[in-house]
């Protein structure tokens, strides 16, 4: 298990490296000097060059790139050039919001998908099943933007119940976790259903109900502890996902977080913001799927780590 | 057991197998359906989608303009009829140069490891360490908007599911016994790639073009509705949505319409993709 | 005179599926004394399993359902009881174990909180004191090292040891009725005879009956007082252990033990039924094993047979009439 780890901590590091050079490059090599485009046309070429010093622009691509990644580690990323705010002070409190987000979008995805799963296998073949799966699989096409309109048009204009834009009460928050959990809510529910459907044919669901179990214990302790590895599996790698729909939802209903600042940044050219934002997302992103891999291993007794890849 | 992927009687039976499948069929049959309205464009749309009034702006559906007409006073139906042609197109297209490139590069990486397959496995773990939408939105960022610029970007990212999930395969054939007879026979590698690997790959390959279009098409629309894609007078759906959000109050039904047509295409590759998943293996099925 | 614990009249399973409807029982009846074992032996799809999963009521439906007969225990008729009713009985009063040990035990789960939760499910016990009694029971069962293995996993174990969890597991309720559905089948031949012999002597100590279901005639003599013989759905005969060995009347029964191989013998070809066993979906007119049989008669074919009872040995065929 140790060797597994380092190995993966590794490539972890190589690819967030990697990453951050990549950002760095792209927005050195695009035209449209920062700086020029912050003064636009006031200054005289003497001011932009002191502030191109200040701002180290005129160093060597190569000791820009260094310097910004010694300051990374010591939690300065820069100032926003929009702002002026301290870069790790924006990513802070907006990530909050996000991860709130991200959160609830998620906890409902997994309980709406798997108990919609458990239900569909349990009435296979059913009516329930069909509607179900047909839900699901619209679920998964529809595009959250779109979603969040759709929502936003039913319940804010002809229904006129929930709020549709901010974050701040939990009335507030209930379109957005729905939004953005909708579609993992739908692919939770269909790996469910597939592995609710393997458990359901074994021996030991039939060893359980002989010893006298009673049937909703049989359903949900028995069947789903096993069904839940795939579940997890599958819906670990998902949450990548649901940083990109955090993006939509928050664009569509206003919401100040971690998803709207990196396209914000990008379209106002904030370098150091979009620099920030970036190294940022790649190391919760690592990390997250180094924590969902480890998961597996609690939840079967019979794996070890070696055999995870 | 390996199954002769390259039989005719294979795909013979496999397609027999989708044919059953009445949600795969009734998803190619909607999928022929918006092909022939890209293709016939000009002569389905009741209007030219370009063509601007000034009466009829932001009007609801009506008999006259049954999906309603936009901001500029457009027909909107014939707006979504031209812009099957973008959406389809732009899919296509970058799935056919992800498809190329991951091929190609799984394939390399497959067949030949050592350093080819570290480098190329380095490559798909970078563009695997961060979430793809982002990396597109980044590198058109750096691009600059326009649906050229979305189709590079869109591409460049794409290839590595692809170039993995080959590069898996070619691992699997490549231990088979008529490779090594074929090698033994003195056969050349590229040779042996092209004419008894890849073939061998087909069902995988037909499976992710299937299931890759609806996530270009996905993505396309994703990046359009941030402003990054279709630049106007151009109308890709997902441009049309991005404009329709400002008029969200007075004309709900200008952002309805063209999200169905994204989430109806999408979904039949989807129920395509997955039926011919199952026809083409059906030991993976439940 | 023993007292039934178990009787089972005219019992009748059918299957229905898309090829039609298989009586994969079809009019049954016997019965289970006090403390005895009655042996079920026959090939695969004669409906022993099906018997044991009839008495449990735990048949799969769809596709199959229970539509006649009545199985009288303790003065219950089984079939009309309802669910909750059943379940109670189930694990308590009778217990069943299956053929794969491997499978028949739940992967994720401790070996003590599956044993565990069977005490649980049957009686207000505290947590504490099943613990101890899944213990106890552990070393019943002549497993080393209880008070480890209790907290192991099922893939922890080896085979043998795994079904003598799952007979721990049937047991610890000190059920009236054991119902042991190919149990030894799955293991390797000392573990087979182990496992045997533990059923014997928990049977004896806790009075407790057997049902012991299997197709080896080996495992029969070593365990069964009595013994039934089924074919496709039917109780061909039924007669006590030394009768079915000593004097066997039905072909069929003759030539399940001419099939044994004679160890010590040599120069003697194997013995072999010919033909095969007929899908249920469609039985022959008249007696179900007239195909294969050596002393068919003419009206074997048209002609179902009747039970002949002669002191206390049962057969049905037209031969005995």
């Amino acid at each position: 298990m140790l060797s597994y780890l380092i190995k993966r901590f590794f490539q972890a590091v190589f690819a967030i490296l990697a990453i951050s050079v990549i950002t760095f490059f792209l927005m050195n090599v695009i035209p449209g000097d920062p700086v020029s485009l912050m003064m636009e046309k006031r200054a005289d070429p003497e001011t932009i060059e002191r502030i191109r010093h200040e701002m180290g622009t005129d160093l060597p691509l190569t000791t820009q790139y260094i310097n910004m990644m010694k300051k990374a580690f010591s939690g300065d990323l820069g100032k926003s050039f929009f702002s002026g705010i301290p870069v790790s002070q924006l990513i802070g409190q907006k990530f909050q919001t996000t991860l709130k987000l991200a959160l609830l979008a998620y906890l409902f995805a997994l309980t709406v998908g798997i108990l919609s799963g458990v239900f569909a296998a349990l009435n296979r073949g059913k009516i329930g099943d069909s509607t179900v799966m047909i839900m699901a699989m619209f679920g998964i096409s529809a595009p959250v933007f779109w979603i969040a309109l759709i929502l936003q048009i039913v319940f804010g204009l002809v229904f006129k119940c929930l709020p549709i834009s901010g974050f701040s009460t939990p009335a507030h928050m209930i379109l957005p976790m729905v939004t953005l959990g909708l579609a993992n809510a739908s692919s939770i529910a269909r790996i469910t259903r597939t592995s609710m459907l393997e458990v359901m044919k074994q021996d030991y669901i039939r060893t359980a109900r002989a010893k006298g179990v009673y049937e909703k214990r049989v359903v949900f302790k028995h069947m789903l502890k096993n069904a839940l590895l795939p579940i997890i599996t599958i819906s670990g790698t998902q949450l990548g996902g649901l940083l990109t729909g955090a993006i939509m939802t928050e664009t569509v209903f206003g919401i100040s977080g971690l998803g709207r600042l990196t396209v914000e940044s990008i379209f106002r050219r904030d370098f150091p913001v979009i620099q920030g934002t970036v190294l940022f997302i790649a190391v919760v992103y690592v990390v997250v799927n180094l924590l969902v891999d480890l998961s597996y291993a609690l939840v079967d007794p019979r794996i070890s780590l070696s055999e995870v890849d | 057991m390996h199954i002769n992927r390259r039989s005719k009687s294979y795909y013979k039976e496999s397609f027999g197998r989708l044919k059953e499948n009445k949600a795969a069929m009734l998803g190619l049959v909607i999928i022929a359906v918006f092909i022939l309205l890209a293709v016939f464009a000009p002569l389905i749309a009741p209007y030219d989608p370009y063509q601007q009034t000034w009466e009829d702006i932001l009007k609801n559906p009506s008999m006259k303009h049954p999906a309603g007409t936009d901001e500029l006073g457009r027909d909107i139906l014939s707006r979504l009829i031209y812009g099957t042609r973008i959406s389809l197109s732009i899919g296509f297209m970058i799935e056919a140069l992800a498809m190329t490139i991951g091929v190609t590069l799984g394939c390399i990486a497959g067949y030949y490891g050592g350093i080819w397959d570290s480098i190329i496995m380095r490559m798909t773990d970078i563009i695997f360490a961060f979430p793809s939408l982002i990396f597109a939105i980044a590198i058109m960022f750096a691009l600059g908007p326009g649906l050229i610029n979305v189709f590079f970007a869109l591409a460049v990212i794409s290839w590595a599911g692809t170039a993995r999930l080959i590069r898996g395969q070619v691992l699997h054939i490549k231990k088979l016994e008529y490779i090594e007879a074929c090698r033994a026979i003195g056969e050349k590698d590229f040779d042996i790639i092209i004419r008894h690997i890849i073939p061998n790959c087909l069902p995988t390959i037909i499976v992710i073009i299937t299931l890759g279009i609806p996530d270009a098409i996905m993505s396309e629309a994703s990046l359009s509705f941030l402003g990054l894609g279709a630049q106007p007078p151009m109308a890709s759906w997902g441009s049309m949505i991005y404009n329709a959000r400002t008029y969200i109050m007075q004309a709900p039904t200008y952002s309805i319409f063209p999200g169905i047509c994204i989430m109806l295409i999408v979904l039949s590759f989807n129920i395509l993709g997955d039926g011919l998943r199952d026809a083409l293996d059906p030991r993976l099925k439940d | 005179m023993s007292e039934k614990l178990l009787e089972v009249r005219n019992l009748k399973t059918y299957f229905y599926t898309k090829s039609g409807v298989a009586p994969a029982i079809n009019d049954i009846s016997f019965s289970i004394d006090k403390g005895k074992t009655l042996g079920v032996v026959g090939e695969s799809g004669c409906g022993k399993s099906m018997t044991a999963l009839s008495i449990m009521k735990l048949i799969p439906d769809p596709p199959g359902k229970i539509v006649g007969g009545e199985i009288q225990f303790e003065g219950r008729d089984l079939l009309k009881l309802d669910e909750k009713a059943m379940r109670e009985i189930r694990g308590k009063d009778i217990s069943m174990i299956f053929q794969e040990p491997m499978t028949s035990l739940n992967p994720v789960f401790t070996v003590g909180d599956q044993i565990m939760e069977a005490l649980l499910m049957h009686g207000k016990i505290k947590k504490k004191e099943a613990r101890e009694i899944a213990i106890e029971m552990l070393s019943t069962v002549k497993i080393p090292d209880p008070q480890k293995r209790i907290n192991e996993y099922p893939h922890q174990l080896s085979g043998g040891m795994r079904q003598r969890v799952m007979i721990a597991m049937a047991l610890c309720c000190k059920p009236k009725l054991l119902i042991a559905d190919e149990a030894t089948t799955a293991l390797d031949v000392t573990i087979q005879a182990q496992i045997l012999h533990l059923i014997n002597d928990l049977r004896s100590r806790l009075d407790t009956s057997v049902l012991f279901i299997t197709h080896d005639l080996g495992v029969i003599s070593q365990i069964a007082d009595e013994v039934i013989v089924m074919y496709a759905g039917n109780i061909v005969e039924s007669a006590s252990i030394r009768e079915i060995f000593k004097n066997p009347l039905h072909p069929y029964t003759k030539g399940l033990l001419e099939c044994v191989p004679d160890v010590g013998r040599r120069n003697k070809t194997l013995h072999v039924i010919k033909g095969m066993v007929p899908s249920l979906y469609k039985l022959p007119k008249g007696c179900p094993f007239c195909p294969r049989c050596d002393a068919a008669l003419p009206r074997c074919q048209d002609e179902k047979p009747e039970f002949v009872l002669k002191d206390g040995h049962s057969v049905r065929c037209i031969l005995y009439r």
